[in-house]
């Protein structure tokens, strides 16, 4: 086995770990027994022990939700920062998230209640995908990089207000609320939402994944890409769509949770090397590995308060990139 | 010799000015083409345009049978190589990943390995395989560039100063590699600010001024003592090579 299948093999063991320890610690504390049982019960059928229903109801879905934003949000961050060709490009830098988010709530206001995970994963991924593609837009006219992180910065922000404004404007108790749009969260996780969410951010994946050798190339730069013969004028914002679209999905199931696709690109990247190859399978079970395991801190550490995931991603995230930045030779 | 590379009466404008004026050039297949000339003569965008990264406003260019400006990426990458001027490298890829990265639009064959291999050995680059790009020079990058498109094995190559950040060593060297692929059928345009590197390996010399062909022919029939004096203001003359019998240009005060 080489190293970097390793290590992919390392992260997919650490990631079956960590979900079976999230799923039996919470207010109703379980044991391995409980899992076990509530396979059978979903096998065979029969009266549900509260343990069966607390693991498939509740537990279940969050923990399935929380791997596939973290995975969503860390490959996106990779191929992000990939077609940008800047170790800071992320999803919620750059605006994909609150334009997602914007996307999400204007799903709510055009639906019933009963289709509301639909609508929201609908608004959100057409949202995340237009935003995605109008970051190309705004960085074909911003050469500079720092300027471009700037430019996206500002957008982000205008569109975190405007996504507030509406939210606290409408007021609807359908509408999650702000810190939601803000700091994200897995308490609402439910399996109509996952059951939607998961098979999109799964098949984005597997797009973007494809189009890896595309992605090595565009980090010689997009005139280098174009002279090597990638059709960088179509592939690259089909590339950004799919990355709109798993951050839409993203979004619709956690709302808003920062530094996750700046953070774990940037440390797999050391661990695996740049090729997209590898980089973005490691990121996808990175980014679900941290975002399981702060979820589950989330519950459990002030219970029965929940702290809002999106204050712990920043709390682990922002570290680990000063440190990244403060030792990496070159951004 | 057929020509194999054409630019046909290639005007390129801009809204305010006009950066080539009815340019033709062509090169064959065997052939080293050095374009030379003063700072912003238009060397830069006719060999981008012969590139297909620039579309002319007037004229063409044809590479073979493919018509560049309306040829797809990869039918481009399919016939000629291109390198552009020296920019930053991809960071954390190592030498070798970058080097086999020409080999996205012809490659997929089991001879990828040794064609990358080759390729680092013929720019001297074969020693730096396992390091990373930003661990190395400008010179060292700039060597790496070229390996990644002679591994693209193109039947051209545009070649925008290609030397411009080598030691005169390497210098050399990559002249003639480049001398050595040309004879193997390849057709060779390299912009040049070195007079004397285009005296002593191109067989044709096409020295542009203020957008417009001065001069066309072999380094004997260009680089003349008069019109270099003329085109870059500055006196200049020409002396024999002792040992290769080329021109040397000499800048007088």
């Amino acid at each position: 086995m080489t190293p970097r299948a390793r290590s992919i093999a390392w992260l997919s063991a650490l990631l079956a770990v960590v979900g079976v320890v999230a799923l039996l610690l919470g207010a109703v504390p379980l044991g391995p027994a409980d899992l076990v049982h509530m396979v059978r019960w979903r096998a065979e059928g029969g009266p549900a022990l509260l343990a069966d229903s607390v693991l498939w109801s509740v537990r279940l879905p969050r923990v399935l939700a929380g791997a596939t934003v973290g995975s969503a949000l860390a490959v996106a961050g990779a191929a992000l920062q990939g077609t940008t060709r800047n170790e800071m490009s992320d999803p919620f830098v750059l605006g994909i998230v609150p334009a997602a988010g914007l996307g999400a709530v204007g799903g709510i206001a055009l639906s019933s209640p009963l289709q509301q995970s639909a609508a929201m994963l609908i608004g959100a991924t057409l949202a995340g995908a237009v935003a995605a593609v109008g970051v190309r837009w705004v960085g074909n006219r911003v050469i500079d990089p720092q300027r471009f992180l700037l430019v996206g910065v500002a957008l982000s922000w205008a569109l975190v207000s405007l996504l507030g404004a509406v939210v606290l404007a409408w007021g609807s108790p359908r509408v999650p609320s702000f810190t939601f749009w803000v700091f994200g969260g897995l308490g609402g996780s439910t399996w109509p939402g996952v059951s939607l969410g998961v098979p999109v951010v799964v098949l984005g994946i597997v797009a973007v994944v494809s189009r890896s050798r595309v992605l090595d190339l565009l980090s010689l730069g997009e005139a280098e890409a174009r002279h090597l013969g990638v059709s960088v004028d179509s592939a690259v914002p089909a590339i950004l769509a799919v990355i709109g679209v798993i951050v839409g999905a993203a979004v619709a199931l956690a709302g808003a949770v920062g530094f996750v696709g700046l953070a774990v690109p940037v440390a797999v990247r050391r661990l695996i090397g740049p090729s997209h190859r590898w980089l973005l399978p490691a990121s996808a079970l990175g980014g679900a590995i941290l975002v399981v395991v702060l979820d589950t801190a989330a519950r459990t550490m002030a219970a029965p308060v929940e702290i809002p995931l999106g204050l712990l991603t920043a709390v682990v995230g922002a570290p680990m990139l000063v440190i990244h930045l403060s030792t990496s030779m070159r951004p | 010799m057929t020509a194999f590379v054409r630019v046909e009466s290639a005007t390129r404008r801009t809204k305010d000015s006009t950066i080539l004026s009815d340019v033709s050039l062509h090169a064959a297949k065997g052939e080293i083409v050095a374009i030379v000339g003063p700072n912003g003569a238009g060397k830069s965008t006719l060999l981008r345009i012969i590139a297909g990264d620039l579309h002319p406003t007037t004229g063409t260019a044809w590479i073979g049978d493919v018509e560049v400006p309306r040829a797809s990426p990869r039918r481009l990458a399919e016939v000629r190589g291109v390198l552009g001027p020296a920019g930053i490298g991809p960071g954390r890829f190592s030498v070798r990943d970058v080097v086999a990265m020409g080999r996205y639009a012809g490659g997929g064959s089991a001879d990828d390995g040794s064609i990358v291999e080759a390729a680092m050995a013929s720019m001297d680059v074969r020693h730096l395989a396992g390091r990373r790009m930003e661990s190395l020079s400008t010179g060292e990058s700039q060597r790496v560039g070229l390996a990644r498109v002679i591994a693209q094995q193109a039947p051209a190559l545009l070649l925008d100063e290609p030397t411009s950040a080598l030691d005169i060593g390497h210098q050399e060297l990559v002249m003639a590699q480049l001398s050595s692929i040309a004879t193997a059928g390849v057709a060779v345009v390299v912009v040049l600010h070195d007079l004397n590197l285009a005296a002593a390996h191109a067989d044709r010399v096409v020295l542009l001024q203020g957008g417009e062909v001065f001069g066309v022919g072999s380094p004997w029939d260009v680089l003349v003592g008069d019109v270099l004096s003329h085109v870059y203001a500055r006196p200049m003359g020409v002396i024999r090579h002792p040992g290769r019998g080329c021109p040397v240009v000499l800048a007088f005060d």
